[in-house]
């Protein structure tokens, strides 16, 4: 079925659910990614191992 | 007319690519595969600069510019401070979120929250499971947080 919304409006049970993602999530926290193209990735392939081995988010 | 807000270096959210699987049904290497390549074009764009420009019509949208997510009707107060972007400059979806926290000398630091698409940030009229479907992705990045904090 093709889906339809207009950008004019929000479902409020849509905006809620965004903003609740953002608050359950506001605790754990960002990091800075820098650098060339190639650091970059490794910063954030880094970050997924991370999760991956300390906090067990990662989800494959 | 366009707002300009002067930025330290992006930041990534520490769920970024978790939270992003999570909503785009999407397994993490898949997120990684599609859409890094894009992310660090944003970042490295705006780190470039030093600054993000905010636009409010759709004329002005050009890549690496942000649209408040508050314009719309009803997505106050819950968009207040949010603010959204096209991830890839050809395709209307996926959209990136991001946040603000102030730094010192009036500088602001982006941070990227994660990926989703517009029938998610702004309500599809005509899926009446998405309020389920809904319940369940939050209730899935509750418990990958809890998890998480465990």
């Amino acid at each position: 079925m093709k889906k339809n919304h207009s950008l004019n409006t929000v479902n409020a049970e849509n905006a809620r659910f965004v903003r609740d993602i953002i608050a359950l999530s506001h605790s754990v926290g960002s990091v800075p990614i820098s650098g060339s193209r190639e650091e970059m990735k490794r910063q954030m392939q880094r970050l997924r191992e991370e999760n991956a081995r300390t906090k067990k988010y990662y989800q494959p | 007319m366009l707002e300009r807000k002067n930025i330290t270096s992006p930041e990534l959210h520490k769920l970024f690519f978790e939270i992003s699987a999570i909503l785009l049904e999407k397994d993490v290497q898949q997120v990684v595969d599609e859409y890094e390549d894009h992310l660090i074009d944003l970042m490295q764009f705006w780190q470039e600069r030093g600054y993000i420009e905010i636009y409010q019509h759709n004329q002005d949208r050009v890549f690496g510019r942000i649209k408040p997510s508050d314009l719309a009707v009803g997505s106050v107060p819950f968009y207040l401070g949010l603010y959204h972007a096209r991830l890839v400059a050809s395709q209307n979806d996926p959209l990136i979120v991001i946040t603000f926290e102030p730094e010192d000398n009036q500088l602001e630091k982006p941070i990227i929250r994660f990926i989703l698409t517009h029938d998610i940030m702004f309500g599809s009229l005509e899926d009446k499971h998405f309020p389920e479907k809904m319940r369940h992705i939050r209730k899935r990045i509750d418990e990958f947080i809890q998890a998480g904090n465990a």
